[in-house]
């Protein structure tokens, strides 16, 4: 094992090696010991200097000063950084205690929170709701909610853990559907190239109908499912309840065929996924990513259950599977 | 924030100066491209946010070496936590992170704060011999596969081989007061 620590040290260690050798160093103290010696002597020598430095140090510099300048541009305090990707946004609104502006229908301000892709938001409203927003996804909410009920507007998918109220309808309304609840956990997916907008409910009770046909309304108990298509509603049940874990960075998949999978990666990350044989797409596959994890490592991981090459490229940002 | 020009030099000298080894350093335990960038940037965006750059030179590289060693240890620690819920993925990335993490926190930090961390590093790797601190550094700060360095220096696979081994033997011994482990082997 010895050699193959070297090696690895080397960065000459093959996946399935390494595989090996992590095992060996788990069972054996000594070889354990040997590796962190290994890797803290090799670490410690890196912080030589060298003739990359000054060079790297004013790439470096400019990264960092778009960063900054990223974090004042704000007109809210963020602290947005891609290792820590839940944005926590606490709304003070400064009440009006005037009945003359408390009648608004639409509340003075409007605010938008984009979420793009590869990231996740969760914001608390006014009334303490809160709200879980997945990548590449809109939030159209008040800094106040007006007098009669609490209106949110929402593109892609957000979880919502409401309020009660039960004064104060909180409605959500996204594309051709509106959704209506007192106090309620629920999921909403309604990206528009999906072509569908999914409703699942997870606690409490919940009203869904299309705009258009309001008196139309199906109603849900916890866990059965919304789903609107062509405009039509269809009531069924949730599927699996991990999927809800996207909230906190998980994405699981129960069963699902590769090609579904890849819809649901290419929406995440905003990156364009081809594959080029078709028996790949029905392979199904079960199993939880972090989203932190990234495009790259998923791919990989899902490669190890039934293998096929992968294609990067860059600059077109385009993945491409092909059978191996 | 408003900022006079000399806080912005002196931070932008000191960022200069370290920023590539930091991200070095903290490769080696993060193992990620972009986990190390995001590490890296944090502590300078820290430096700059508390004025730290106004701490006298001789205290600052093993400052903010100490702040970027804990930066490491919190961000595995925090994706070991996650990672809990995630069992049926394999993990040769996290049981990596994770004897790594061990390494990390080997490392000698009474020494480290005391002592010139910069300055025992170089002058360990001048008393290499010459040819050994070329490959060395080729292999490891350039990171050269052993292949490249043979054919760049004319030389076998094999004495590339040996002489990482003689630095190696030769560091662990001048490097001993920065980690906590016994020299056994």
């Amino acid at each position: 094992m010895n050699k193959n620590l070297i090696k690895f040290f080397q960065g000459e260690l093959s996946a399935a090696d390494t595989d090996k050798l992590l095992d060996a160093i788990e069972k054996d103290k000594t070889l354990k010991e040997e590796f962190i010696n290994m890797q803290n002597i090799y670490a410690l020598s890196k912080l030589a200097s060298s003739s990359v430095d000054n060079e790297e140090g004013k790439k470096g510099l400019k990264l960092f000063y778009t960063k900054a300048n990223k974090i004042k541009n704000r007109n809210i305090v963020i602290r947005m950084f891609q290792y820590a990707a839940i944005i926590t946004i606490l709304i003070t609104s400064t009440f009006f205690f005037t009945k003359f502006y408390y009648d608004l229908k639409e509340s003075s301000e409007n605010n938008i929170l984009y979420v793009p892709a590869g990231q996740r938001a969760k914001i608390s409203l006014q009334d303490g709701t809160t709200v879980w927003l997945n990548a590449k996804s809109t939030l159209k909410y008040p800094a106040k909610f007006s007098r009669h009920n609490r209106k949110v507007e929402v593109i892609g998918e957000a979880y919502f853990d409401v309020a009660k109220d039960k004064k104060k309808p909180f409605i959500v309304s996204s594309q051709a559907i509106e959704i209506k609840v007192l106090g309620t956990q629920f999921n909403i997916n309604s990206y528009p190239e999906s072509g569908f907008i999914a409703t699942d409910l997870i606690e409490g009770s919940l009203m869904v109908y299309d705009k258009n046909f309001k008196h139309e309304f199906i109603t849900l108990k916890p866990n059965q499912q919304a789903t609107y298509k062509s405009g039509k509603m269809y009531l069924s049940s949730t599927k699996h309840k991990d999927y809800f874990l996207w909230r906190d960075g998980i994405y699981a998949f129960e069963n699902e065929r590769l090609n579904d999978i890849l819809e649901k990666l290419q929406l995440y990350y905003d990156i364009k996924i081809n594959i080029v044989d078709a028996k790949l797409v029905d392979t199904r596959y079960t199993g939880k990513f972090r989203q932190r994890d990234g495009i790259d490592e998923i791919l990989r991981i899902i490669q190890k259950i039934q293998p096929f090459n992968i294609k990067k490229d860059m600059e077109n940002n385009i993945i491409t599977l092909s059978k191996q | 924030m408003n900022r006079d020009n000399n806080d912005i030099v002196k931070f932008e000298k000191i960022y200069i100066a370290y920023y590539s080894k930091f991200k070095r350093f903290a490769k080696e335990y993060v193992i990620r491209e972009e986990d190390t960038e995001n590490i890296v940037q944090d502590l300078f965006l820290e430096l700059w946010e508390n004025k730290y750059f106004l701490i006298p030179q001789q205290n600052l590289f093993s400052f903010l070496f100490t702040s970027l060693k804990n930066k490491c240890i919190d961000y595995i620690r925090h994706i070991n936590t996650a990672n809990k819920v995630t069992e049926q993925i394999q993990a040769d990335y996290v049981r990596l992170l994770k004897i790594k993490f061990d390494a990390l926190e080997i490392l000698n930090e009474e020494n480290i704060s005391q002592l010139d961390v910069e300055k025992v590093i170089q002058d360990a790797l001048n008393q290499l011999p010459d040819r050994c601190r070329q490959i060395f550094i080729l292999n490891k700060i350039e990171k050269k596969k052993q292949s490249e360095i043979a054919k760049e220096l004319n030389i076998s696979i094999n004495t590339v081989e040996s002489q990482m081994a003689v630095a190696y033997k030769k560091l662990r011994v001048l490097l001993k007061d920065l980690t906590l482990l016994s020299l056994f082997f």
